[in-house]
């Protein structure tokens, strides 16, 4: 009876050092962490530098950013407020990690990146390379792979100072604008765990939409459009707002994105309701490898120019034929810019590294030359689904 | 370690056992049978009632001539005394005048008083002084004749008792409004009113050393457990305790694990509800003095159900059970995963969500932790002193409350607006499973204080520990978690939802070994069966 008093004692005791000693090592309450909900990545003015441009939401209002700008001043690093709702700290150095710690010496608050969901990389550091800046967002547990990535046209600085026209903060506007699957074509979403996908892959590059900062009416306005091609981790080149459409009717599923169509002479625009890109590899018996690109697609005709009636069936089937000439010779522009560019954004090298793994060992070494004239052969499927609403074009019957 | 405890206790309990024996044997001595002598048997109750002031010894003089000397013993304000006045005196007095002067005075004469001369419905005899204290103490007259060496006790209890009310505790938009009373016979008679069958069966003992209080075994004969009953029984057998003065005394005596924070025997004061669970084929064990009648076997889901649930159509009153366990789920772990999710898992938390947090929660001094533990205790002391305040004084309470905690502490930045969310809720929803609210309560803080040091997962371990301490619990031979675990597909028709009443052919399996079946066959409501078939 003693010995399991005893015994009983003793693991009492230990269970109540054990949950109040240790510490609650991950607690944290809400009022003492700095809610980070975009970042952006530039080249610093001194050599090897990055600048690092933290966007944190100002929960507390006005009263605490006058506080913020206040701490500032001791440090080198600068900050600007961006309006009561958020503000955003920068500071210099080698690395994010040495910037994140020089910024603990300006910040009360510890900054939270579970939440950011925006990543913006200034121009100049992606034509120097991303890996090294990279790491930190793949390999610290905090951050996630999902949060969106862009390359800014110019400095990733500038977008974050743009105000938001919606939400109170500017990465949310951003993320807002990436979340929403309406949309146009152009418009290409990826995350950081497709760039790292890019990255790590010997043959496939990455790519990342570009985002800049317009002047509209004397107020800055942010636009995302095109597409930045990454070879290995450096910026190489970019696809325009067209080129970058046939990147995404062969990566993503389209929903509810609205195409242009010429026919007889008009215009007829298609709303795509699903779409989805399939990549098989063949590799012929001489040796020589071709691509085949599937595409199949779903849409209505959403609107249309003149008197001719596209809903009928003969004009339907016409209309069809010409949606998919019109996907195939975007997709087409596309990969010729790739092939200029030398970068295989589409993955085809992994395609055939993952059907054809022993023939890819011979192809490996020359995949740049290869992929220069590689045979690809796009299928479109295109079902039309419906004329909305009228059945007619809106003119007189002709007799 | 509960149950070192508790052996601990008990091994005290049984040293004070020990002493307490030494003093029945004293008490055996009075245990001697009546004398044929009136003035010793009267002289022997009175030192044993000490002249109590309350004690009536009513001594006259009946027969022929007067020659029969007797007494009436009663205690004032138990017994009738307009039932004593025509019923016993005014026979004896003036019915005996009439009997044969020759009347010799005989041992069996007193029979002949007991059958032809008392006009009570109930007599019954004592042969030792403690019987005929007994007699009078719970309410009847003690009538001692000289020469006769056993009294009369003659039933004529008729105290003043408060009538059949509203259950307070347990109130119903539909079905029956009346209450248990504190009197144990208007008790058993709600109960035989519902259940006019000769099977329902009342066993009576007594239990306490000092107050001697009347208990009642409830159950239906060939639908409860042979075992069960016995089981029962014995357990009240073994109760060794000096008073009883609730039922609460006894289900603590009786219940199979008393160091766990969940009730294995049920109460309720709602006659239809013990009625419904004696059915099921459960005992229920009534005391005298309380209305709330225990049931045994408890089981968990019990909590869950109410009797509304089946006086309404069941559709509703199935998505009201769903109601009440997402209920229980908020009002045990509301306050902890507020806590885990601030400040373990922000990242749960959806970002807009966040910041609105975030911004709530700005200025305030306290951890979210010490900001719940805060606001709990004050829920319990408002609560608390609304049950202990004087009826009139109430209101000032809940505007002081509502003031204090809902408006004050916010706009002072004591507390975040979304802690006061999360307790309001928490409070509210404990109201929902009133009988389950004890072990929520404890479980919340467990909860609260594991989810403080080891977030989420201090909270899985909290939830794991209690559905395996749920999973041991047994309650009389039933396990606590059935129909669940053991897992019995019948038997959920009345465990998340509730079916349909002509759906539930079958009794719940755990508890009726017996008569398993309600019906014979599934007997769907006339309107159906017929629009099915034309």
């Amino acid at each position: 009876m003693k010995k399991r008093l005893k015994l009983i004692c003793t693991m009492l005791i230990t269970s109540a050092v054990m949950l109040n000693l240790s510490g609650c090592w991950d607690s944290r309450e809400l009022n003492t962490i700095g809610i980070v909900s975009g970042v952006g990545l530039d080249k610093a003015t001194t050599p090897d530098d990055i600048e690092m441009t933290v966007q944190i939401a100002n929960v507390s209002g006005e009263q605490q950013s006058s506080s913020m700008m206040s701490s500032q001043s001791s440090s080198n690093g600068t900050a600007s407020t961006g309006g009561s709702n958020f503000f955003n700290a920068k500071d210099t150095g080698p690395d994010v990690l040495s910037i994140l710690h020089k910024l603990t010496h300006a910040y009360s608050r510890k900054l939270y990146f579970s939440h950011n969901d925006l990543i913006i990389l200034g121009e100049d550091l992606a034509k120097e390379g991303v890996r090294d800046s990279l790491d930190f967002f793949a390999r610290s547990y905090e951050p996630r792979l999902t949060a969106y990535i862009f390359v800014a046209k110019g400095k990733a600085a500038d977008v974050f100072d743009v105000q938001p026209n919606f939400e109170k903060i500017t990465a949310a506007e951003i993320t807002m604008l990436m979340n929403d699957p309406v949309g146009s074509i152009d418009k290409n979403v990826v995350q950081v765990s497709d760039l790292l996908v890019g990255l790590i892959s010997e043959t496939t590059s990455a790519v990342a939409p570009m985002i800049e900062v317009k002047e509209q009416s004397g107020k800055k306005q942010i636009y995302v459009s095109g597409l930045a091609v990454f070879k290995k981790d450096k910026l190489v080149g970019e696809l325009s707002a067209m080129e970058s459409r046939g990147y995404k009717w062969v990566k993503s599923n389209i929903e509810y994105s609205a195409l242009k169509v010429d026919i007889e002479g008009e215009t007829a625009e298609i709303i795509v309701t699903s779409s989805k890109g399939k990549i098989t590899p063949q590799i012929n018996d001489d040796g020589s490898v071709k691509i085949k690109v599937e595409i199949t697609a779903e849409g209505s005709l959403d609107s249309q120019t003149g008197t001719v009636n596209l809903a009928e069936l003969k004009n339907a089937k016409l209309l069809k034929k010409a949606t998919e000439s019109v996907i195939k010779k975007e997709v087409e522009t596309t990969i010729n810019k790739t092939r200029e560019l030398d970068a295989d954004i589409f993955g085809f090298g992994d395609s055939i590294y993952q059907r054809h793994a022993r023939e890819w060992k011979t192809l490996k070494p020359q995949w740049d030359q290869i992929y220069k004239n590689i045979e690809v052969d796009i299928d479109v499927k295109v079902e039309l689904v419906g004329s909305g609403r009228i059945a007619k074009p809106l003119s007189p019957e002709k007799e | 370690m509960f149950r070192f405890i508790v052996k601990k206790a008990a091994f005290w309990l049984s040293k004070s056992q020990i002493k307490d024996n030494k003093k029945e044997k004293d008490q055996n001595e009075l245990q001697r049978k009546l004398s044929k002598n009136l003035k010793d048997n009267i002289a022997a109750i009175k030192t044993i009632m000490g002249g109590s002031s309350d004690v009536v010894v009513r001594e006259f003089c009946f027969g022929p001539n007067q020659c029969i000397s007797a007494a009436l013993i009663f205690i004032d304000g138990l017994s009738d005394t307009k039932i004593i006045n025509e019923s016993i005196i005014e026979p004896l007095m003036y019915k005996s005048v009439l009997v044969d002067e020759q009347y010799d005075f005989k041992d069996d004469s007193i029979k002949h008083i007991e059958t032809a001369m008392l006009s009570v419905s109930e007599v019954e005899r004592a042969d030792d002084l403690n019987d005929a204290i007994d007699g009078f103490l719970y309410g009847d007259v003690l009538l001692m004749i000289d020469g006769a060496n056993r009294g009369l006790i003659i039933n004529c209890k008729g105290w003043d008792k408060r009538n059949i009310g509203e259950p307070s505790g347990e109130t119903v938009v539909r079905g029956p409004r009346e209450s248990f009373t504190e009197n144990l016979r208007t008790s058993t008679s709600l109960l035989r009113r519902k259940i006019k069958n000769p099977s329902l069966m009342m066993e009576s003992m007594k239990l306490g050393k000092k107050t001697g209080t009347d208990v009642c075994i409830v159950y239906i004969k060939g639908l409860a457990n042979p075992e069960l009953i016995q089981e029962v029984k014995e357990r009240l057998a073994a109760i060794n305790i000096d008073s009883i003065l609730e039922s609460g005394y006894i289900e603590q005596y009786i219940e199979d694990s008393p160091s766990s924070i969940f009730a294995t025997i049920g109460n309720t004061e709602k006659p239809d509800v013990v009625a419904a669970k004696i059915l099921e084929g459960r005992v229920a064990i009534i005391v005298d003095g309380t209305p709330f009648v225990l049931t045994a076997p408890y089981l968990f889901i019990e909590g869950f159900q109410t009797a509304e649930d089946y006086y309404f159509r069941p559709y509703y009153m199935s998505l009201l059970r769903i109601t009440r366990y997402i209920a229980y789920a908020i009002t045990v772990m509301a306050p902890a995963i507020y806590v885990a999710v601030t400040t373990f898992h922000r990242e749960l938390i959806p970002t807009d969500l966040l910041y609105t947090m975030a911004k709530a929660r700005e200025g305030i001094p306290f951890s979210a932790f010490a900001e719940s533990v805060i606001m709990l205790l004050t829920f319990e002391i408002l609560r608390e002193a609304g049950i202990r305040l004087p009826r009139p004084v109430g209101q000032a309470l809940s505007i002081v409350g509502a003031l204090v905690i809902g408006q004050a502490a916010v706009s002072a930045g004591l507390i975040g607006t979304p802690m006061v969310i999360v307790i309001s809720i928490t409070a509210v929803s404990v109201f929902v499973i009133p009988s389950q609210a004890d072990s929520a309560a404890i479980l919340r803080l467990i909860l609260l204080v594991l989810a403080a040091t080891l977030g989420g997962f201090g909270i899985t371990i909290g939830l794991l520990g209690t559905l395996v301490h749920l999973a041991s619990l047994e309650s009389f031979g039933v396990p606590y978690l059935s129909p669940l675990v053991p897992f019995e597909s019948a038997d959920l028709k009345d465990t998340l939802i509730r079916a349909p009443l002509w759906l539930m052919t079958g009794r719940p399996k755990g508890m009726s070994r017996n008569d398993k079946k309600r019906r014979e066959y599934l007997v769907p409501p006339a309107g159906n069966s017929h629009g099915g078939d034309k």
